[in-house]
């Protein structure tokens, strides 16, 4: 397991895309909300959170995305999950927060 | 770390540290088991992300995220269910304030009794003797595992 959850941010425009790596459980879901909340500091028109490398989450995960969620909206910044694997499909369905997110299956999508 | 000292094809016990840095391991290793006895990728997913929210809780609430603790794990398959008892030596927890929340607000917490019901066919917090809790999480084994076992 990777130790930084928040592999990479990069910027498309005023796009932050935020690279994300390994499975998001109690052990790192800190470090991952810390770093994805930390990148509203740099005031980005839109979020998009790339979770291709994230193979599992749990509810500390979840729930550090709906924080992240809340700041967004408060902010009136778009926030959307590209290419979320199955298993972090999976937990969004169980909680009802598929319909609340906007996923997309691409990067490409999310970017539009 | 992980000390098995027991093992069977479908029965197996070992001890882990109450701490979140192991939690990969046991689901990789739930995963391996819920899938030896007969359940699908997905379901074998649900199962173990189920047992997952069980030990967080008990890692946060029974053992306050507090290092030293340890949680027993038996892992039983047949013949009708797959079932999974975490022993756990912490505080014992108050079985009447474990609920899921209500998901028509969206905010951050309080959904990992929601996973663990939603997964799961039954889950029973049982006191332990001498301080503690036995969590015993089960779910029917799929009707071909059953049948199986009939013959």
């Amino acid at each position: 397991m990777k130790d930084e959850p928040v592999r990479n941010v990069r910027w498309e425009g005023d796009t932050a895309v935020i690279e994300v790596e390994g499975d998001i459980d109690l052990h790192r879901s800190p470090r991952f909300q810390k770093g994805i909340l930390s990148v509203l500091n740099d005031k980005p028109g839109k979020v998009v959170l790339d979770l291709s490398g994230v193979p599992y989450m749990d509810s500390s995960g979840v729930a550090s995305m709906v924080k992240l969620l809340s700041r967004t909206r408060e902010r009136g910044i778009g926030l959307k999950l590209a290419n979320t694997s199955t298993k972090v499909k999976s937990i969004l369905e169980i909680t009802s927060l598929d319909t609340v997110f906007e996923l997309t299956d691409s990067l490409d999508d999310a970017l539009k | 770390m992980m000390n098995r000292d027991e093992e069977s094809m479908m029965d197996e016990r070992f001890s882990i540290d109450a701490d979140s840095s192991v939690l990969q391991e046991v689901r990789q290793r739930l995963e391996e088991f819920a899938s030896s006895a007969g359940f699908d990728p997905e379901s074998s997913g649900r199962i173990v992300m189920a047992v997952d929210e069980a030990l967080t809780n008990i890692i946060r609430h029974a053992y306050k995220g507090k290092n030293g603790g340890k949680i027993d794990v038996e892992l039983s398959a047949g013949p009708e269910c797959l079932c999974i008892l975490l022993r756990d030596y912490g505080v014992r927890v108050d079985t009447d304030n474990i609920q899921g929340r209500p998901l028509d607000e969206v905010k951050p917490g309080g959904l990992g009794v929601h996973i663990m019901n939603e997964c799961m066919d039954s889950i029973e917090y049982l006191p332990a003797v001498g301080g503690g809790t036995r969590t015993v999480l089960r779910k029917a084994l799929p009707d071909c595992k059953r049948e199986e076992g009939e013959k």
